[in-house]
């Protein structure tokens, strides 16, 4: 074997080495994307198995907030049927959390709700979880700018361009959720 | 309540006492320490005047001389060292009795070996001592802190050759710090159960390589930590944007700090804290309140990282 052919096969050898490496790459941070997009949806969904424990709880003290309480438990019905695809269940999520707050607002005029102990508990369980959805957000985010980077700054963006991958979007917050709120306010 | 206030409070409630009680053993001591000087400098100088009148080589009587005035000169340093522990033991419970309620003072404890390593925040020391230990609930929040010297033991070896060609290899142990400062851990307001390290200095491009790292979104953040973590989502359950400020906030007034939360508590190491914050200056009456508002001051910085941190604040699951 002369020179040559033993430079050609070093040099084969070595791009497609160096291709596996960002062919790997670029799946792990796709796999990374799908893994934090999972984080978000078990947060979400041990918030949606709260709701039951909240409606049996503030259902015998806030009779005249009919409204309210039906719309809580249509959304919690809605995801118990499973049909939801992924934009559905981030809408659900965000009507969710509106509904949410008016429930701890307006258990502001029922004294009995605000001191029963479940009813304390609940609350403190689904501040947990609010705070572990903007939590799984976040990771959601960073997941997608380290995918997004991948996707467009060379030489990853060779590799993704050949299998194909798209650009993913942040999960942005709704509008209503970017006004502050004063949980504490509301526990006070 | 101000620093100033609180130790007034403590003055008029019993510390005015025990202060004036302190200042006069404080006197005693100062007096016995010049007899002392006077001794064992009349005693160096006769030894070397002896040696030297007995025909001995004066380098020889320097030496003399001079360990006698060094045993003199110890002496001197353990009964100030007494007197600064005796300080401590006497005048920081008083003083902690009106300022801060249920909180208690062991000078000669410290945060136990088990919890330092447990906070994964260093390598195991070889060699692991501390003093100041203070423990109370402030608010809602459990917490205690302690100043703690950590050290790890290294051997160098030389080899030398004497004129004949035989060699000599010697060991010699040395001893160098992992940790030398201030050790807090409080009881977190957020449930968790994995590790999350907050680490001095910015991120490099192999700083991936030392674990999980994690990262935040807060480029000033970034800038001065970065974070390792067993679980991502976990770390920014902790790090919220509003804890990430808070922290930033934190290193302004503590100085340089490595944090960790593991075991639902929060570590925080400060090796930029002085080890000596909480000694009298034993050369100044104790009677002065100017001594200890400065203990106190040292005190209440620690003491009030809950507060920096906003730990009191139970809006979550865990109560």
């Amino acid at each position: 074997m002369n020179t040559i052919t033993l430079l050609t096969f070093v040099c084969v050898g070595l791009v497609l080495l160096v291709g596996m490496v960002l062919f790997n790459i670029m799946v792990g941070r796709k796999n990374r994307v799908q893994f934090a997009f999972s984080g978000i949806d078990t947060q979400l969904k041990k918030r949606f198995d709260l709701i039951p424990n909240l409606m049996a709880t503030v259902e015998r003290y806030m009779q005249h907030e009919q409204q309210v309480l039906q719309q809580l438990t249509s959304l919690r019905s809605q995801t118990v049927r499973g049909t939801a695809t992924t934009d559905d269940l981030v809408q659900m999520d965000n009507q969710l959390t509106s509904a949410l707050r008016s429930v701890f607002a307006l258990s502001e005029n029922y004294p009995q709700l605000r001191a029963s102990e479940n009813f304390i508990q609940l609350q403190g369980a689904l501040n947990e979880t609010e705070e572990q959805i903007a939590a799984a957000r976040r990771a959601y985010n960073a997941a997608v700018t380290d995918y997004n980077n991948g996707c467009e700054m060379f030489p990853l963006s060779l590799v993704a361009r050949m299998m194909r991958y798209r650009t993913k979007l942040w999960f942005e917050i709704s509008e209503a959720e970017r006004q502050n709120v004063n949980v504490k306010g509301l526990w006070s | 309540m101000t620093v100033h206030e609180c130790v007034a409070d403590a003055l008029q409630n019993g510390l005015g006492e025990t202060l004036s009680a302190l200042e006069h053993s404080r006197l005693q001591v100062l007096q016995g320490n010049r007899k002392i000087m006077l001794w064992f400098g009349g005693a160096a100088i006769a030894t070397m005047a002896g040696m030297l009148l007995g025909g001995l080589h004066w380098g020889l009587a320097l030496a003399a001389g001079f360990i006698v005035f060094v045993i003199g000169a110890l002496i001197i340093s353990r009964r100030k060292a007494k007197l600064a522990n005796l300080f401590k033991q006497e005048a920081i419970p008083e003083l902690l009795r009106t300022a801060l309620p249920g909180f208690w003072y062991a000078g000669s404890r410290c945060v136990s070996e088990f919890e330092f390593n447990n906070a994964n925040l260093f390598i195991r020391p070889d060699r692991y001592s501390g003093k100041d230990y203070f423990e109370g609930t402030y608010g809602q929040t459990r917490l205690h802190f302690s100043l703690v010297h950590a050290e790890e033991r290294y051997e160098t070896t030389t080899t030398d050759t004497d004129s004949d060609g035989h060699t000599t290899t010697r060991t010699e142990e040395h001893w160098r710090d992992i940790f030398k400062g201030l050790f807090f851990s409080a009881d977190f307001n957020k449930q968790f159960n994995g590790c999350t390290l907050v680490r001095a200095g910015k991120a490099g491009i192999l700083s991936g390589l030392f674990g999980n790292l994690v990262k935040l979104e807060d480029p000033r953040f970034s800038q001065q930590f970065k974070v390792y973590s067993s679980d991502q989502i976990e770390a920014r359950y902790l790090l919220t944007p509003r804890m990430m400020e808070r922290l930033l906030d934190l290193k302004d007034s503590l100085g340089s700090f490595e944090l960790s939360f593991v075991g639902s508590w929060v570590n925080i190491a400060a090796g930029g804290f002085p080890y000596n914050a909480f000694e009298p200056d034993v050369t100044h009456p104790f009677t002065d309140p100017a001594q200890v508002e400065r203990t106190l001051g040292w005190i209440f910085l620690v003491v009030r990282i809950v507060e920096e941190l906003d730990l009191n604040t139970r809006i979550w699951s865990k109560q």
